[in-house]
Order: C-alpha cells, then structure tokens, then sequence
C-alpha cells in the first residue's frame, strides 16, 4: 500500500497530482504536494492533465437547467442590463443574494412597465431569514403603501405577516400583509413625517392582528424604506 | 454528457473578461445547466445548490481575465471553480449536517440541453472509460470528487482499511487516466 507519500519517485508524483485533483490527499499530504507544484512546471502540467481526465465525472452528469430567474439575480447584483429583467414573474428571482437597493432598481427599470402595479417613491423588500424575498412593499409620499407578495414561505394555520413601523421605539401596527395577491394600506397622517427614517418590521402573528397590538411573534425581516429618485437609488 | 464547443466558450470567457455583459449571458446560457447538475450533485439540496451557482457566476464574472486556455478547457476550469465553491459550502455546513429535505433524488430529471452529434459521440466515447472502472473504484472516486472526501475520510464512509480505499483510489485513477490517453 501507499502509505509513505513519495514525491521523488516520477510514477508516485504523477499519481499524488491524481489524488491531489480528487482531493483525497490528507492535509500534511497536500501541503507537501503544494509546496512541490509550486516551484515545478512539470508538476502543474500533470495537475492540468488530471483535471481535464477527472472532467469526466462531470460531464456524465445529466444538465439540469436552473431556474429563469437565477439569472436575474447574477445580473443586477453584477448590474448588467439584460433581456430577462422584463420577464414577468421575475420578482421570485430575489434569493439571499439580492439586496435591497438592487431589488429596488429593478422596480425602477420595470416601472414604465408595470407602472400600475408599482409605484411609489420608497420600497422595502422583505425577505425571510432564508433570503428568499416575501414581499415588496412601495410606498407614495403621501403615506399610500402597497405591498406585492413574492413567495412567503409558508406558515402555519391561522398565522401571517404583520407589518410594524417603529414610532419612537414603540412598534405600530400597519396591519396584515396578505398571504397572496396585492393589497394597499395607508399609512396615518401623523406618522408621515416619520416614515423616511422610520424602521419597519414584519413579525408573524396571528392572522387576526397581534394580541393587544403589540408584535408577539418571530420577526421576518426588518429594515427602512429605501429611497427611489429618478433612475437611481439613494440610500 | 456533451458540452458546448470550446471555442464559443473561450471567446465568450474573454469578452467577459473585457466586462462583456451580453457575451457574459451567453457563457450563463450555455453553461449553467451544467454547472447546477454538478453544484446538485455536490450539495444535494436545491436552495443551496441555486446559491451556490450565484456565487459561482459572480466569481467568473470577477476572475475571468484569469482564464487561460492553454492550460484548461473551459468547461473544466468552469468545473473546478464550481466544484471549489460546492465543496465549500458543504465542508461548512457539516458540522451541523444538513437537514436532508430537497435532496437531489426528488429532483425532476430535466434534460432540455440541445447536444451535438459529434462532440456527443465524442463525450459518450469519454464515458466508456467510467465503466472500466470496478464498482469499488468509481465509487470510491466519486465520493471523493462530489463530497470532498480525503482517504481518510473514505475509509471510515465505506468502513474499510485506509490501504483498500487507498488502492480503489489509485487503481481508479491509473484505469481513468489509462482509457481516456487511449481514447481522447
């Protein structure tokens, strides 16, 4: 058996880059092997070699194609235009990778298109904490806010979103999110003047409002509105 | 299973590189279907494996101008980030091991890739080689390269002497390596 580690032998070196490749080495192994391809060319070449033979385990797995809207996420967090952000539906694309600001870009380049579904000058994208977005809300500076529901995950019966907004440290209710579809709610006059800077939260509670309005349930998610000016997103 | 040509890839791997958004799509198209099999294969839950292929992309976006073909073919060096990013992710999560739900076996068996003809004979001549090896030794190749197994590791996985997974290992590896110079 092998279990001196030979890289003076030619045959041993060529079979240690093998192994080196598959990553069956064990750490002083690999360090020793490291060290050596380091300085040796030659060494590198069988390296090269090697993973090109063990390209084949690989390529005998069937292709299977990722889901449309992956792209999506890979082009705003790069901040590439494409073709595919004016696919409908897109708005299940926002795993943990999307941020905020990018998510609210997007609602800005499909604005002209979807204008009836998302105006507004302020957004904040709620995502769960397995970064899966749940819902979009937009706000007007007036105080109207809609919210879009992306992909809630489930919960459990009798349960659903609670949207908070903190006035001096005390949460208040906004009211339930829904659990599909649309729905608008209006923010009271008093409070305006605090919604720019004012931190938001959604808890899950029971569907019927929080016992004695006051957020008794696991947060969701929590954040500030963000900004929405012209064609860009101020933070 | 074939992949695209070379040459497109590699064009498209350099314009990228040169901050090509659109020959950078182009590379996504053509080879993420690929890419996701191997991250699902690796990871074997969907959530993560979709992370995973993010990363994977925002890293070739980023590392591309190091591409260099007189040393890779573009889908192995495609491969190799991905299998780096894969094994990654699983080396962190197992510790706490992973819940289970999601795993690859549930999947649907998607094959919507146009292949080929001849580059598909050429790969399906390729995959011969895998069965030249003894169930043992492409057993034992295939845990170390999609699960970041080390020899040690593989002993105690199959529960044999550290010397007979050793040898599955190198025998493996002289058989691959033997077929595919015959072949290739």
């Amino acid at each position: 058996m092998h279990d001196t580690f030979g890289l003076t032998d030619p045959d041993e070196r060529e079979m240690a880059a093998g192994e080196y490749v598959l990553g069956t080495l064990d750490r002083d192994q690999r360090a020793e092997f490291e060290a050596l391809l380091a300085v040796s060319p030659s060494l590198q070449h069988s390296v090269d070699r090697w993973r090109e033979h063990l390209q084949l385990l690989n390529q005998q797995l069937e292709p299977v194609k990722p889901p449309p809207q992956l792209w999506s996420g890979i082009a705003i967090r790069l901040g590439l235009k494409t073709g595919l952000l004016q696919r409908l539906g897109f708005w299940r694309a926002f795993s943990g990778l999307a941020t905020a600001a990018a998510l609210a870009l997007l609602v800005l380049i499909l604005v002209p298109k979807e204008s009836g579904m998302m105006p507004g000058e302020y957004v904040f994208v709620i995502n769960q904490p397995s970064g899966q977005t749940a819902w979009i809300l937009n706000a007007t500076l007036d105080g109207k806010m809609m919210i879009q529901t992306v992909s809630p995950d489930p919960m459990p019966d009798g349960k659903g979103g609670e949207l908070w907004m903190m006035e001096n440290g005390t949460p208040i209710s906004l009211g339930m999110l829904p659990s599909q579809g649309e729905a608008t709610m209006q923010l009271p006059a008093k409070m305006l003047g605090l919604m720019k800077t004012a931190d938001f939260a959604v808890s899950m509670e029971p569907s019927a409002g929080a016992p004695g309005g006051k957020p008794s349930g696991p947060v969701i998610d929590e954040g500030k509105l963000i900004q929405i000016r012209s064609n860009t997103v101020s933070l | 299973m074939a992949y695209p040509p070379h040459e497109v890839l590699i064009d498209n791997l350099h314009a990228s590189a040169r901050g090509d958004g659109l020959a950078f799509e182009k590379l996504y198209r053509a080879t993420s279907p690929h890419l996701y099999a191997q991250l699902l294969r690796i990871v074997r839950q969907e959530a993560a494996a979709q992370d995973c292929l993010q990363l994977v992309y925002l890293r070739v976006w980023q590392v591309a101008g190091q591409y260099d073909a007189s040393r890779a073919r573009p889908m192995t060096w495609l491969s190799t980030l991905t299998r780096n990013i894969g094994i990654d992710w699983l080396r962190r999560q197992r510790p706490q091991e992973a819940d289970g739900d999601a795993i690859i076996d549930t999947l649907p068996g998607e094959s919507d890739v146009e292949s080929e003809s001849d580059i598909n004979q050429q790969a399906e001549t390729l995959q011969q080689c895998l069965t030249e090896l003894t169930p043992q030794q492409r057993q034992a190749l295939e845990l170390a390269f999609f699960e970041g197994l080390t020899h040690h590791d593989l002993a105690s996985h199959l529960t044999k002497p550290l010397g007979t997974v050793k040898s599955w290992v190198r025998r493996g590896l002289e058989r691959l390596k033997e077929c595919m110079t015959r072949l290739a």
